[in-house]
């Protein structure tokens, strides 16, 4: 049995615009950490207020753990006006008995070259049982810091030989010029892993248990998905597969305008993929299914075998390439592999940002729903359609708010009043909340202002 | 926790009441108040549908109907505010008069229509209608709870009080609302000065200006006693 490893909160300062917020998930905020519930979370606010931030700031999480590199251009993510971003990462770790709660807490600082790591820290966060809940920074795992002076005192040559100095100084600097982390990168690891040795086995199992559920079993879906549909070029798909126990998770992208050569593995990945959504692509979308339809083996460039595909859509008898179907339904098909995961599959954990772009809301409704009562896994969207909001529980949507120094909070609800929709549109307009959740627009100025700017227009 | 504001729900009859007042009526407001339109399409006291036993009913659909859509409960209710045209309801029957009109005229000192019949009986309806609601201080949901209650007029009717227009074309009232709308823009005090113009205002309190719009042609003429909400 795998590790399931939840994120449990995010913080975040200075990330894009958010100065500070903290995104407790569902079970944390419920105080039932290792219930093993569905783990929804949707993330509901006004444009330009933190919601993709969230998005975002698990992507980066997710290529640190990973060893890779950081998305191009995460310098572009810290706040302006400021030099470094800090993003805290809160965990629950379970393997069948063994129980654990770790922070991972990291600074992107911006160089002329990019982004890169000026620390990083891993910890145990002592977990109380009795009140659910987790305490104060716990047992130092490890702790990196760039451009550490090494002073070679008695203390540190004790703890750390001249050959560790140099090959910290080494993957310090490999770290930094490949924008990765210092202690998930391959030779990181393996240096991290021999200075824990005497620590036992507990440390190391959490930084293995961290990097694998980074490159298994978490998947972001941001909205460069979009732009691939917008563009109508490529159809990209989210997935996980194991297939005879070899695992494979990551993104594929097939060209959309013209039947295309593609690899040998992703040909048989995308047959796998469509095979598992035409399960479920006729329950969402009636009578559609999708066909890969194979014009035989040709060679590729490169020399490897490939195979000269063309993505179909069929709805009843008929047959039509799928960059005709509407964006709505292209977008449904690049998620619906990671829905499938995070539905089954406890130790799946799926983020997707502006769920709701293209598909009808009461679809969206019923998808979520959906996920809320029976999904095993984790779920983190963003959305502005909020039809889900009456199929949530409150514990599962947090609002962003206007104040960018407490970015998410979640909804009073004084009235116990079930419908959380309308109790968020009341909110809206009547306040009666700690922090304001729109700055909102005086639909009258709105209508003299659409009056006034005709008018120059006529003029 | 902080406090909500709370609503001031406007009932109007259409659209144009709503363009030409709810910038105004907002700008007034206070920090702890919130303004909101309920606009019904039609006029609820004149409506074949509607009667003395049912009015308060279907005001209480109005209300309850514009809380579910916004979310609103019914503690947010801080006042509900209803806007009539008077329409020369409380005119003598001799004084309405048959003429060959596309739409009824009202005139200084009667009404022109093709149908005579309909219209007394339209005034004997909407008369007996307004009267009760004007005797109301809260209207009264099913479930007992009360909703505070005020009616203000406009008489003849809205045009005619902001714009001394008594038969405005209906083409007219989107620029005129819009007209009345930017007058007042950032300058909300000076719609109470408006209302207080003694061409408009009616003296008394709020019963005696009711009492009076009763009398004679007057709900043919320019008067208005919505200056009252704002005291």
């Amino acid at each position: 049995m795998e590790a399931i490893v939840r994120i449990q909160q995010i913080e975040l300062w200075d990330f894009k615009n958010v100065a500070h917020g903290i995104v407790l998930f569902k079970n944390a905020f419920e105080k039932n950490i290792f219930s093993g519930e569905a783990d929804i979370v949707g993330i509901y606010g006004q444009n330009g207020s933190g919601k993709t931030s969230v998005i975002d700031a698990i992507q980066v999480m997710e290529a640190l753990l990973s060893g890779k590199a950081m998305p191009a251009h995460t310098e572009d993510m810290i706040a302006s006006g400021c030099d470094r971003t800090r993003l805290c990462f809160v965990f629950s770790i379970r393997h069948e008995d063994w129980k654990q709660i770790v922070s991972y807490e990291f600074v992107i600082r911006k160089e002329k070259a990019g982004a890169f790591i000026e620390e990083e820290q891993l910890y145990f966060m002592p977990f109380h049982e009795d009140t659910g809940e987790w305490g104060k920074k716990g047992q130092e795992i490890w702790t990196f810091k760039c451009n550490e002076r090494e002073t070679l005192s008695e203390a540190s040559i004790e703890k750390d030989t001249l050959k560790d100095i140099v090959e910290k100084k080494v993957i310090q600097e490999l770290a930094r010029t490949r924008h990765t982390s210092f202690i998930f990168c391959r030779r990181g690891m393996l240096f991290v892993n021999r200075k824990l040795k005497r620590q036992g086995n507990e440390y190391r199992r959490i930084l293995i248990q961290l990097k694998l559920f980074a490159e298994r079993n978490l998947s972001v879906i941001n909205n460069v998905y979009s732009g691939y549909i917008n563009a109508r070029m490529v159809q990209p798909f989210a997935f996980k597969l194991v297939e005879r126990n070899v695992m494979s998770k990551g993104h594929i992208g097939i060209p959309l305008d013209e039947p295309s050569t593609i690899p040998g593995e992703v040909y048989h990945l995308t047959e796998q993929l469509i095979q598992q959504m035409n399960h479920i692509l006729p329950q969402i979308v009636p009578e559609c299914t999708l066909v890969l339809k194979t014009y035989g083996e040709q060679m590729r460039d490169d020399g490897s075998k490939g195979y000269r595909i063309e993505l179909l859509a069929r709805r009843g008898k008929q047959e039509f390439p799928i960059r005709c179907e509407s964006d709505g339904i292209k977008k449904i098909i690049s998620v619906l592999n990671a829905l499938i995961q995070v539905y089954n599959d406890e130790t799946a954990c799926v983020a997707i940002d502006e769920f709701d772009a293209g598909i009808f809301e009461y679809l969206l409704g019923d998808m979520v729903h959906a996920l809320s009562l029976g999904a095993r896994g984790q779920f983190i969207f963003t959305s502005h359609n909020s039809r889900p909001l009456e199929m949530l529980k409150e514990t599962e949507v947090v609002f962003t708010t206007a104040n960018p120094s407490n970015r998410y909070v979640r909804l009073n609800n004084e009235g116990n009043n079930n419908n959380l929709r309308s109790n968020f549109y009341r909110s809206i307009q009547l306040g009666g909340q700690d922090e304001q959740l729109y700055k909102a627009v005086n639909v009258y100025k709105l209508q003299r202002a659409l009056r006034r700017a005709n008018r120059c227009e006529e003029k | 926790m902080m406090q909500t504001r709370k609503v001031i729900l406007f009932i109007v009859e259409g659209k144009w009441d709503e363009r030409s007042l709810a910038g105004i009526l907002e700008d007034l407001v206070s920090d702890d108040e919130s303004i909101s339109f309920q606009i019904v399409g039609t006029d609820l006291t004149s409506d074949m549908d509607s009667n003395t036993e049912n009015i308060e009913q279907r005001l209480i659909d109005q209300i309850e109907g514009k809380c579910a859509k916004e979310g609103f409960w019914h503690s947010d209710i801080k006042l509900v505010v209803q806007l009539m045209d008077m329409d020369g309801a409380f005119v003598e029957d001799d004084d309405i008069v048959e003429a060959v009109v596309d739409k009824t005229q009202y005139q200084d000192d009667c009404i022109q229509t093709k149908y005579v019949e309909k219209m007394k009986e339209r005034n004997r309806r909407k008369g007996s209608i307004i009267r009760k609601l004007y005797g109301l201080n809260s209207l009264k949901n099913k479930y007992g709870e009360e909703y505070p209650y005020r009616t203000y007029y406009f008489s003849c009717n809205l045009e005619h009080v902001l714009h001394n227009s008594r038969n405005t074309p209906d083409f007219q009232k989107a620029q005129l609302a819009e007209e009345f709308a930017e007058k007042f823009y950032e300058n909300p005090t000076k719609f109470i000065e408006f209302l207080q113009q003694d061409t408009i205002r009616v003296e008394g309190d709020y019963l005696k200006t009711w009492k009076f719009i009763e009398q004679g042609h007057n709900t043919l003429h320019r008067h208005c006693n919505f200056h009252l909400y704002f005291r």
